[in-house]
């Protein structure tokens, strides 16, 4: 955390040149992501349905521990902490379990690594203080300055930086999503019962996904986008073999910093499934395909489809 | 399931049980490859069991709901799904899948997951169900794709949901895209 702290404030020095309240404003959110207790509900309105969650977060001598759970349709909750995931179904007396892939120690790179670049991709402006769950938010507006790269309206609470409210926007600065807190108590004590299932596990049948995956592979690169946007950098990248260690999928990870794109790189199986070649969506991700070398290479993101085009067309082996 | 052939039911339950010999299983195998409904009920029956084998990964709250809807098509006569749990865990438990290491790699693509289910040692008789996997009781969401290429596509997007959790912002919004996944 400390290194990744150095990495912020290092990150911010270049960036306050521009403006330094934006600057102090990006660390603030990045930090309140990591490091508050909260709880609270919040609505998710996406396309034309709106859900309602609750969501606890504590950490406890350094560990942290989340919870996200519906109150409206069927019940269904999430309990992660820093290695484990499990969801609870309980209508459907299942739960599943699973190890993460992703070391807590990478958490916050993305963003601090790529602060300093922001006010290259974006045009990033503070707006007016408003009032959101009876706390006192600030606006920041994050406009794309090209159009390989959506838009974001955040609103961050004023005292410790939290975001309330984010609303995504497409090229054409059209809504997409909202997430919106109606309530919720920061820090002070959160329960115990707070991030403990409404169902008891032994209640649950529980599908086990097996042991942590090995680490990951880092020297066997054979795959990298040669043209991504402006401001898009690789922050990672792995192996990920399938069970039988017959097949593997490369996993790349460019980011500017907010937006993330997925290029994946696997071997063709001798299917029937015709291979994705061209584009496909779902609500503001993208992906496009396509078959080199009889490899099935698919790039997915949260970006306008020019975007995962580019950089699925410029995937090539690495020499 | 109500729509399978009994015969082909029976038979593919024998090849599942690891009854068959090397004749018949090719035979039955070519069969299902060339048999769009025999396919499906195949991959049906290898998502079901895998499920038992703790080999699916988990990607999504979206996967349980799918494995609810196999298991309403699979046992619709039983009352609850506990009950279904029960009769196929049963089934699939390990010590009864003697089935599975018999064959070589299928490569399913289920949830958001790839697993492989072991059928044959026979190359000649490998062959890929992924395409027979699809949604019945999930809307899908991804534009313009093929059958079995939206499974690939959920499985990609909930791998590279980890990293958007990781630029900070994003945390929460992953976390919501799971849980409301199952009502979409």
């Amino acid at each position: 955390m400390r290194i990744a702290l150095f990495l912020a404030l290092a990150a911010v020095t270049t960036l306050a040149r521009g403006d330094d309240e934006i600057a102090q404003w990006l660390i603030k959110i990045n930090q309140a992501a990591y490091e508050l207790d909260y709880r609270g509900t919040f609505v998710y309105v996406h396309e034309d349905q709106i859900e309602v969650m609750m969501v606890a977060r504590k950490t406890e001598r350094g560990a942290v521990r989340e919870r996200i759970y519906s109150i409206n349709g069927s019940p269904r909750e999430i309990i992660r902490d820093e290695e484990q995931v499990w969801c609870f179904l309980p209508e459907k007396k299942i739960g599943v379990h699973q190890y993460r892939q992703v070391s807590k120690n990478s958490f916050p790179h993305i963003f601090s690594t790529h602060l300093s670049k922001l006010g290259d991709s974006y045009r990033i402006t503070l707006g007016e203080l408003s009032r959101i769950a009876n706390r006192s938010v600030r606006l920041i507006r994050i406009r794309p300055t090209d159009v390989y790269r959506y838009g974001y309206d955040l609103w961050a609470d004023q005292e410790t930086g939290l975001l309330l409210k984010v609303s995504l926007m497409d090229t054409t600065s059209d809504y997409v999503e909202h997430y919106l807190f109606t309530d919720i108590q920061i820090g002070g004590h959160i329960a115990d019962k707070d991030l403990a299932p409404m169902t008891p596990k032994e209640e649950l049948i529980w599908l086990n996904t097996g042991p942590r995956r090995p680490p990951q592979s880092q020297n066997s690169a054979k795959w990298s986008a040669h043209t991504v946007p402006a401001g898009f950098m690789l922050s990672h990248r792995m192996n990920r073999k399938s069970s039988t260690q017959k097949t593997s999928v490369e996993h790349l990870v460019y980011s500017d910093g907010l937006a993330a794109v997925s290029v994946f790189a696997e071997q063709l199986p001798d299917s029937h499934t015709k291979p994705l070649n061209g584009a496909s969506r779902m609500g503001a991700v993208n992906a496009f395909g396509t078959v080199i070398d009889k490899h099935q290479i698919t790039v997915v993101g949260e970006v306008p489809p020019t975007t995962v085009k580019m950089i699925a067309m410029s995937v090539k082996r690495a020499e | 399931m109500h729509d399978g052939n009994k015969q082909h039911r029976e038979k593919i339950s024998a090849l599942m049980d690891g009854e068959l010999g090397h004749s018949e299983r090719v035979t039955v195998l070519r069969d299902v490859r060339s048999n769009a409904r025999l396919s499906e009920l195949w991959s049906r029956y290898h998502l079901i069991g895998s499920m038992f084998r703790s080999e699916l990964p988990f990607y999504s709250a979206r996967l349980p709901q799918r494995v609810g809807d196999l298991i309403d098509k699979e046992h619709p006569h039983h009352s609850n799904t506990l009950e279904r749990l029960s009769s196929l865990r049963n089934r699939y438990s390990p010590n009864l899948t003697r089935n599975l290491a018999v064959a070589a790699s299928i490569m399913l693509a289920v949830a958001g997951g790839w697993y492989t289910v072991q059928l044959t040692d026979d190359p000649a008789i490998n062959f890929d169900t992924s395409r027979t996997i699809t949604e019945t009781g999930v809307a899908t969401k991804w534009e313009t794709i093929e059958p079995g290429q939206e499974d690939q596509l959920n499985a990609l997007l909930v791998e590279h949901g980890e990293f958007t959790t990781m630029s900070g912002l994003n945390g929460l919004i992953s976390y919501a895209k799971f849980v409301s996944y199952d009502t979409q």
